[in-house]
This record gives C-alpha cells, structure tokens and sequence, in this order.
C-alpha cells in the first residue's frame, strides 16, 4: 500500500509538471520543477535507494517530455535522490527551514550538472543565459515550495496510510 | 558475485545510475534531431497519463466555453453579422483572384497546388522548463502525424513537430532556442531570420543596415528552409534599431501567437515530397 502512494506521488508529479505548471507561468513567468521535489520526498521518506530509483525514472520522463539531452535529468535527479534519502535518514528534525534549504541546494545541484552535462556531451549547443534566467525562477519556486509539498505529501501519506507513521525507515514496508 | 554485489549494494546501484545515464547520454548526443527506442517507449508510456490528467482541465474549459462565456453573445452575434456582410464582398473578390492566379500558373507551366492536409490537435501538455520549450498534442503517428510538420493557429505559427509518438506529439515551439524561422517583413520585403535570444527576447537576425523595418512591421514566414509554408504571420516588430550604423539592424519582435493561451493547435500533414527534412 505504501509503495503504491509513492507510485501515485511520482505519477502526479508528472501530471502536475505537464498540466498545472502553466499556471505558475502566467503569474511569476518561471515553473517549479516538480519532479524533483516528489524525488526528494520519496529520498526522505524511503531513503537512498527509492529515491535513487524514483530519480532516475523521473529524471528519464523529464528528458523525453522536455525533448533535451536523454539521461542527464535522470542522473542528476538520480543522484539527488540517492543523496537526500542517505542524508535526511540521518537528521532528526525535519523543519520548513531545513526542508527549504533542501529545495534550493538541490534544484541549484539539478541546474548546474544539467548545464555541465550540456557542455560535455552537446558542445555546439552551448548553454544560453535563458536557461540561467528561468533556472533562477525555478530555483526561487522550488525553495518556497519544497517544505509545503513534502509537508502535504506527509500528511496524505499519513491520512492513507497510517501505519506508514512513526515507523522510520527503513523498517517501512 | 551476486554476493558481492549484495554487499556493496549503494555502489552497486550508484555505479549503474552512472552507467545506463553516459550511455543514454551518448546516444542521445549522436542520434540528436532523430527518436530513439527509450524515447519512444516513454512517450508511449506517458501520453495517456498526460491525456487523462488534461481531461478534467477540458471539461471545466468546455463548460466555461459552453454556457458561461456566452453572456454577451446577442451583441457579439450582431457585431459578426456586419463583420460577415463587409467580408462577404471581400470574398467574392478574394474568389477573383484565386482563379485569376490559377489561371495564370497554368499559363506560366502548371505550378502545382499544395495539397495539404489540417488536422486539430488538443494540447494535452506543456513543458516550458529551463530545459525546453514543449507542447504535448492528442495527435499521434496514428493520425499521420510525422517529424517536422509545420504546427500552426489562426494567429501564426507554434512549431513543428519534434517527436511523433504512437497517440501523442511533441510539438517544440519557436521561442524555444534549438528553433528559428526564415521571416520576411510583410510591408518591405526585406528577408531575416527570426529565433529567441540568450536573453529570451524575440529577435530578428541578417536585416540589412538599410532596410527599411520599423515597430509594428508584420513578419510572415518565407516558406525558406523546407518546414513552413510562406506567408504566415510569425512575430510583429517591437523595436528596430541600428540602422546604418552596422553591417545589420538590431531587430526585437514578439510572437504573434500567445503560447500561454494556447488550446488547439492546427498541424500540416505535408508530404514528404513537400517537406524535405522529414
């Protein structure tokens, strides 16, 4: 039951990034990057290796609906997932504060090993101060939004499934 | 092995990631401009997740456009039908010609007619990241949609075709960077190419210094470059300065299409003899 809220979790990320992240567009001209915030949520809640897996496959769609460079979202999503699961299973307190932190290192991790991976492997294409200017934006949203949605994903997981509560990884089924 | 493996689990799973990513990476990087099979299961795969999670915003946008948005519509209803009897005269007119011009291509050696078909597609997504510039449409390689063709509305053009999936499309538009299109200015003639800045401004490129372009001008497409038929609206002029001072003009202009309001969108089913790059 569990595993199955996080498959739903990461589907709605995907809707939410292809369908609602319009709307974020029409009032601040930038979008959150909503895969990479239900990574780091799945990373919290189910530590290094789901989110290692989440990441990937997330960071895969992002690559394909995006038309960009396959496997660099996915890597870098990857490895952020990897990285949150490993670190948060360490750390007690989970505040907005530290969740917000946590938004804005990583959506800045995301967008510089994008660029690098850009650089590497698509020279000619370069990377254009458009990318840095909506990356910006991006990196803003994520940062305000990233304690509000791992917060409200806690609170349905716990509504769903509430044996899930208490229980710290990675005794979770 | 299997042991091994075991054991060192986090390596294990951190040296695959890294791994399967430089290898898509690779190919992604080599095979740039066509679709590669990963690409082509994915997009099977999340067409009809994005179709099902656009039905909802559709419905509310039919209702809307059903009974709510037609308060009003007495007014409007009169203001077309003196809109309609003023183009009926330029239609009768517009006919004129249309059989002027055919009889003067037969005369000239039978230029043929473009036989092009539209078809109407539902945006069911978009992507607008740092990383893209996307449209999701309902149409797929099903509906005879191919790489490349031209994606247009009544305002101008949107894109052209990035990648055809089974059901659904990515349509990658023209303010995204990897873009460009050949324009010319409606009123002089004068030939550039239009595409998005670093700076994500419009622009148009190669005007001459002593061309004559100036706020407001329309900017058609050319029909140059293989993908867009000529003579559609693609940007209007915001400033041109520069003039005289160097080799070309410094020319900003703004889509003519809002892609923010974008709901349907009209693709050319061009030929393949018509459209080379496919």
């Amino acid at each position: 039951m569990t595993v199955l809220f996080y498959i739903f979790a990461a589907a709605g990320a995907i809707v939410f990034q292809t369908t609602f992240t319009e709307y974020f567009f029409v009032w601040t001209t930038a979008r959150p990057d909503a895969m990479l915030l239900a990574t780091l949520y799945i990373g919290v809640r189910r530590g290094p290796e789901s989110g290692l897996v989440t990441g990937f496959f997330l960071g895969l769609l992002q690559d394909i609906l995006s038309g960009g460079l396959l496997g660099s979202n996915s890597l870098s999503k990857g490895l952020l997932g990897y990285l949150t699961g490993g670190l948060v299973r360490n750390i007690a307190r989970r505040n907005w504060f530290f969740l917000a932190t946590l938004g804005f290192l990583t959506t800045l991790f995301d967008v510089v090993l994008w660029a690098l991976l850009s650089l590497l492997f698509q020279p000619e294409l370069g990377i254009s101060t458009n990318y840095w200017f909506d990356s910006l934006k991006t990196i803003i949203l994520n940062t305000v939004l990233a304690p509000f949605a791992i917060h409200l994903l806690s609170i349905i997981e716990g509504r769903i499934v509430p044996s899930s509560l208490g229980i710290p990884y990675p005794n979770r089924s | 092995m299997l042991e091994i493996l075991q054991e060192r689990r986090n390596a294990t799973l951190l040296t695959a990631l890294f791994l399967v990513c430089f290898v898509l990476m690779s190919f992604s990087a080599r095979r740039r401009g066509g679709t590669t099979v990963f690409e082509e299961i994915a997009l099977g795969i999340s067409g009809p997740l994005v179709e099902t999670a656009a039905a909802p915003k559709r419905w509310m946008s039919d209702i809307w456009n059903s009974y709510i948005a037609l308060r009003g519509l007495r007014e409007e209803n009169d203001q077309l039908l003196s809109e309609l009897a003023s183009l009926r005269g330029i239609s009768v007119r517009a006919q004129e010609l249309q059989s002027r011009v055919k009889r003067l291509e037969e005369l000239l050696g039978g230029v043929p007619g473009k036989k092009d078909g539209f078809r109407l597609a539902q945006i069911v997504g978009r992507n607008q990241s740092p990383y893209g510039k996307i449209l999701i449409i309902d149409q797929g390689r099903i509906n005879g949609i191919r790489r490349n063709m031209p994606v247009l509305h009544q305002k101008g053009i949107v894109g052209r075709i990035f990648r055809a999936g089974q059901t659904v499309s990515q349509v990658l538009l023209i303010t995204d960077s990897r873009n460009s299109v050949d324009v010319i200015v409606q009123r002089t003639r004068e030939q550039g190419v239009f595409s998005i800045s670093a700076r994500n401004e419009g622009e148009v490129r190669y005007i001459p210094a002593d061309a004559d372009v100036k706020e407001g001008d329309l900017l058609i497409s050319s029909g140059l470059g293989g993908i867009f038929p000529k003579g559609l609206p693609v940007a209007r002029v915001l400033i041109a300065s520069g003039k005289g001072k160097q080799l070309f003009q410094k020319v900003r202009a703004t889509p003519t299409v809002n892609f923010n309001k974008l709901e349907e969108v009209l693709i050319v089913l061009a030929t393949l003899k018509d459209n080379p790059w496919k």
